[in-house]
């Protein structure tokens, strides 16, 4: 029987490329010739809207003939909308203007009146909206879809298998995301950089930001704070005194001294001490450096981008240079009550953005930061009454100083179901621009070179490791 | 040594089996280890499997696998008898309605307080101090594959409805599950199938395809074929073999149009939510339904429609893996090998059971899930010494890290918290999804808390390519927000209420480890027995002996002795339930 010293483990497997923690890791560095640039600050923030934001419903059309066909396909949607009533979000009027695609001139699009704020920076330029952007493994049309005839992602339309695939290329069970290959890259040619924050997420630990050599930190708005049984003395009664208690505490919290048998235990023992460390180390930093004064909106998106922002605020002192996190989202799994459920998400989600970046002029790290949204799929133009069933294509926004904004990229087919753009029933858009190919972009403006994002995007060679013109 | 003991000669027969059974491809599902011993000699028959619980010890574990953990009373009662008669005991015990209970609770608010948590209040009250155990663990188990989320549905009464067909079914038929949910307003609010209409060729309205997708995906037989072993079949080109089509989902999605809240159930509207729905025949498809190689002819009636489709959707194949797999995740092994999903499945498969000592599970045929409970209980990697990781059969992979839910209540019954007034712990139904990291019937999506596929990153296990999805809650704010939800309750639960009244809430007996508060060695077999079944490892023995080193027990006055003493108890308990011994199931 072998029984893992943790400590030992983390030393040997670090050599390895395995999971380590600060100072391990020297032997993973400097591997590549032409390292991805590391200069500066730069950070990646996902919003991901979980369950399927309808893009239909958010980037609409604008000119009358657009916006008549997009109600003659989901009348009853339009009509729950109240979309003829001048007081309506959905009435033509009232929705806000964002141009062409460069493409075809013809058409408008718009965003709903309940994304004001989206509307802003857009019109400021600190916003882009791509369209028609999925999981693709390489170019795919209605014909290729319906006939096989071109290699298609996994398990379409399926909620846990399209996350996983927008976040990591694969269906569920894989066990990295290319959030945390970003940071990795990031990590290995940066040697000096902490990365135990590189990757930070403010919700649930999604694939997105898991991985071999980076480990995800999670924090919540106003930060973290030790044990209350070791932060508050008086816990300890009649041993408030005893720093020796406290220590105990310390260590046997962060299964300093755990020795076992189990890989389930030492697994868990590892997080407990890598936790503790990091921890300890951001209660540090955060006791550093002045607290931002923006004010974000009391809602769960807005609660994390605080979380983010305050993350990025003490980027000097954790000493990162890269950063990559990962927010989300609920709710938008419409299918039904769409009407309602849809415009509170807009609102929150635009409310929330826009105090971020308000945070982010705060730190003058406007031009440093971009942040992108990604949800499971697109949902179908033709309605089910009250609501919409999975898609797979979608529109999404990138907003950031360094984005070149006020542009529609990508494609936004015409709303019209006999297009080679759309599944053969209900309206499914065929993306034209593929995760891959979206990822990369950020990639690059991330710092990684095209040698680091073939590998780390499997797909892009098949799109000619082609760019979006965002940046 | 560890647990209940079997001949070596077992071990030899665990590893055939397993290198039989053993895939060699990662499917996501299919997580298969274990295996590559190369060829061995054809092992002899076993000899059966000795279910004789020996020891505190032992009992402590299997209550802990098999239900929620006891005191040490309750454990001791135990000692000496098969495992099979305590499985075969609390089987027999019927049902109480949670929907009853909840409703009492409602009656006693008199429209006071929250209306909307009377079901929670009352299955946490259920799991902590109730002693049909195994029924309370099933449902459990269940509500983790078949999600309904009390953070979406707000009708207790629909939630109460909805936890009464899991616990009423927990020892019957899964058939009969998949039937009732299908006709229940939480599920059909939760997947949005309640007033589903049939298409509308003029608006171009087309049914919902939740529930339909849903159904397949994650009720009965997931999205790609399996063996019985719950490894993934593979095609010509080694790819895998899904189970279904988006027009399977358009044929099935016509099944559930026309379900409607009955409402001559009820006066109130908000108690119609407690009956089954009905049906409305005008918004019910009348084309041909085809999916998964059946077809409803056309113009079948809604309820004939809807017993069809579970017909053919249950024949499937899938459904013994799917769910054995799943189910023996909830309860021994988080990464089970494929031969003992492969002897669970069959038990479903058949609906029967033997357990080693000839007691006999399962009446209701295939999907008998009293076959199938007894089947991963009573399983012989369960009961075999020489499997150094009960449940996989592989040396380097091991039970099952605990849930945060079973953390908890293991406690509260090892320490027979009294009174348990849940009602008043507003912690349990509000806090727990933050601050416990898992609720029952509290999870954010259908696809519940975590995926049984799911493969932690940057970790040995997932080096190994083991499923454990439990890991999918570990994080170092999950690790503090736990430390602080059971400091909390260890240290102390006495609210004082608005008119200085003191109440007192989940008190812990500590009085045995108050008892031995002077003999540290003591105090830790104690917990060890009580807590970890012999498991507690050196790490943290020296942690207890060291920190009771500095909590000094004052000899001035009696009151400040007892409090002394009880902050030893306390510390003591803390640091196990924090260790990832506790936290782990072996």
């Amino acid at each position: 029987m072998t029984y893992y010293n943790r400590r030992r483990f983390l030393k040997t497997t670090a050599a390895l490329g395995f999971a380590g923690s600060t100072g391990l890791l020297s032997a993973l560095t400097a591997q590549s010739a032409n390292a991805m640039d590391v200069s500066g600050y730069k950070a990646l923030v996902c919003v991901f809207f979980k369950g399927g934001i309808d893009g239909y419903d958010t980037v609409l059309p604008y000119d009358q003939d657009s916006y008549n066909a997009l109600k003659n396909i989901r009348p009853d949607l339009m009509a729950l909308h109240d979309s003829d009533n001048p007081e309506s979000s959905r009435y033509r009027e009232n929705l806000l203007s964002i141009g062409s695609t460069a493409g075809d001139t013809s058409r408008t699009f718009a965003l709903p009146v309940d994304m004001t704020e989206l509307k802003a920076l857009y019109d400021a330029g600190d916003m882009a909206v791509v369209g028609n952007v999925g999981p693709l493994i390489e170019p795919s049309t209605r014909s290729s879809f319906e006939n096989f005839g071109s290699r298609l992602p996994k398990n379409l339309f399926s909620h846990n298998d399209q996350q996983s695939t927008w976040m990591s290329m694969a269906i569920e069970g894989r066990n990295d995301g290319w959030g945390a290959k970003f940071a990795k890259v990031a990590a290995d040619a940066d040697p000096t950089m902490n990365r135990a924050f590189s990757a930070i997420t403010t919700s649930s630990s999604d694939i997105f930001l898991r991985g071999r050599d980076v480990s995800q930190f999670k924090t919540k708005a106003g930060g973290t704070a030790e044990a209350s049984i070791i932060s508050q003395r008086w816990k300890l009664r009649s041993a408030k005194n005893s720093e020796t208690a406290r220590n105990i505490l310390r260590r046997h919290f962060g299964s300093e001294n755990h020795i076992s048998a189990s890989v389930l235990q030492s697994d868990l023992a590892t997080a407990n001490q890598r936790g503790q460390e990091t921890l300890a180390q951001y209660m540090t930093a955060a006791e550093n450096t002045s607290p931002i004064t923006t004010e974000f909106p009391n809602t769960g998106l807005g609660r994390q981008l605080q979380a983010v922002a305050e993350a990025i605020s003490l980027r000097g002192a954790l000493n990162v240079s890269r950063q990559v996190f990962f927010t989300e989202i609920g709710g938008f799994d419409s299918h039904d009550n769409q009407a309602i459920s849809l415009p509170n998400k807009q609102r929150e989600i635009s409310q929330a953005i826009a105090a971020f970046q308000q945070a982010m002029s705060e730190l003058g790290t406007l031009n440093d930061v971009t942040t992108f949204t990604a949800s499971d799929f697109g949902r179908t133009m033709v309605s089910n009454g009250d609501g919409t069933d999975h898609g797979w294509g979608n529109h999404h926004f990138v907003v950031g100083g360094a984005v070149r904004g006020q542009r529609i990229l990508g494609d936004i087919p015409g709303y019209d179901l006999g297009l080679q753009n759309y599944t053969e029933t209900r309206g499914r858009l065929i993306p034209t621009t593929s995760v891959d190919e979206y990822a990369a972009t950020l990639g690059r403006w991330f710092g990684l070179n095209d040698t680091d994002l073939a590998t780390v995007l499997p797909y892009w060679s098949n799109f000619d490791r082609n760019y979006l013109d965002l940046f | 040594m560890r647990h209940i003991l079997l001949s070596s000669v077992v071990f030899l027969a665990g590893f055939g089996l397993a290198a039989c059974g053993g895939g060699s491809s990662g499917g996501s599902s299919g997580g298969s280890v274990g295996g590559g011993q190369g060829s061995s000699p054809p092992p002899p028959p076993p000899p059966p499997a000795q279910t004789k619980i020996d020891s505190t010890e032992e009992a402590s574990r299997f209550i802990n696998v098999a239900a929620f953990g006891d005191d040490k009373a309750d454990l001791d009662r135990l000692v000496n008898q098969n495992a099979e008669s305590w499985v075969r005991q609390q089987m027999n015990m019927t049902h109480q309605p949670y929907l009853r209970q909840t409703l009492d609770r409602l009656a006693a608010m008199n429209g006071e307080g929250p209306q909307n948590s009377a079901h929670n209040i009352v299955f946490w009250k259920r799991m902590i101090s109730n002693d049909d155990q195994l029924r309370h663990r099933m449902t459990y188990a269940l509500s983790q594959i078949i999600v309904v989320s009390d953070r979406t549905i707000s009708n207790t009464k629909a939630m109460a409805y909805y936890m009464d067909i899991l616990g009423e079914n927990a020892f019957g038929n899964y058939k009969d599950i998949l039937m009732d949910i299908t006709y229940s307003p939480a599920m059909s609010d939760y997947l949005t199938y309640r007033n589903n209409k049939k298409a509308d060729p003029e608006t171009g309205r087309m049914p919902d395809e939740n529930y339909a997708r849903e159904i397949l995906q994650l009720f009965t037989i997931g999205l790609n074929e399996l063996s019985m072993d719950g490894t993934e079949k593979l095609d010509g080109s080694g790819n895998p073999i899904p189970t279904f089509t988006n027009d399977d989902i358009g044929g099935l999605a016509r099944v559930f149009t026309g379900l409607v809240l009955d409402n001559s159930a009820a006066e109130e509207w908000n108690d119609r939510f407690m009956f089954p729905l009905t049906l409305e025949e005008r918004d019910h498809s009348e084309l041909e339904k085809t999916f998964l190689g059946g077809t409803i002819a056309p113009n079948t009636p809604a309820a004939a429609s809807i017993e069809q489709a579970i017909d053919i959707i249950f024949e499937h194949p899938n459904v013994a893996p799917f769910i054995s797999r799943q189910l023996i995740q909830r309860f021994t092994a988080s990464n089970p090998e494929p031969a003992y999903v492969q002897r669970v499945a069959e038990a479903f498969e058949t609906g029967r059971f033997t357990g080693p000592d000839g007691t006999s599970f399962g009446s209701t045929g295939r999907g008998d899930l009293e076959a199938t409970l007894a089947a991963i209980l009573l399983d012989e990697s369960q009961f075999d010494n020489s499997h150094e990781n009960p449940g996989s059969g592989d040396l380097t992979d091991i039970g099952k890290v605990r849930e945060p839910v079973l953390n908890f209540v293991h406690w509260a019954r090892a320490f027979d918290v009294s009174p348990v007034s849940t009602e008043i712990e507003g912690k349990l139904f509000w806090g727990t999804a933050e601050d416990l990291g898992q609720a029952p019937f509290g999870s954010l999506s259908v696809f519940n808390f975590y995926r049984p596929g799911f493969v932690p990153g940057g970790t040995m296990a997932g080096e190994q390519g083991l499923t454990v999805p439990e890991m999918q809650l570990v994080s170092a704010t999950a690790r503090n927000n736990y430390i602080e939800f059971m400091t909390d309750f260890i240290m102390d639960r006495t609210y004082t209420i608005s008119d200085n009244e003191n109440v007192v809430s989940f008190k812990p007996d500590y009085s045995e480890l108050i008892r031995l508060w002077n003999d540290v060695p003591a105090m830790i077999d104690h917990l060890d027995e009580l807590l970890t079944f012999g498991r507690m490892t050196d790490a943290t023995k020296t942690n207890i002996t060291d920190l009771m080193a500095e909590i000094e027990v004052r000899s001035d006055t009696t009151e400040n002795a007892e409090d002394d003493k009880l902050l030893r108890a306390e510390l003591a308990v803390l640091l196990v339930v924090t260790s990832p011994e506790y936290m782990t199931q072996q």
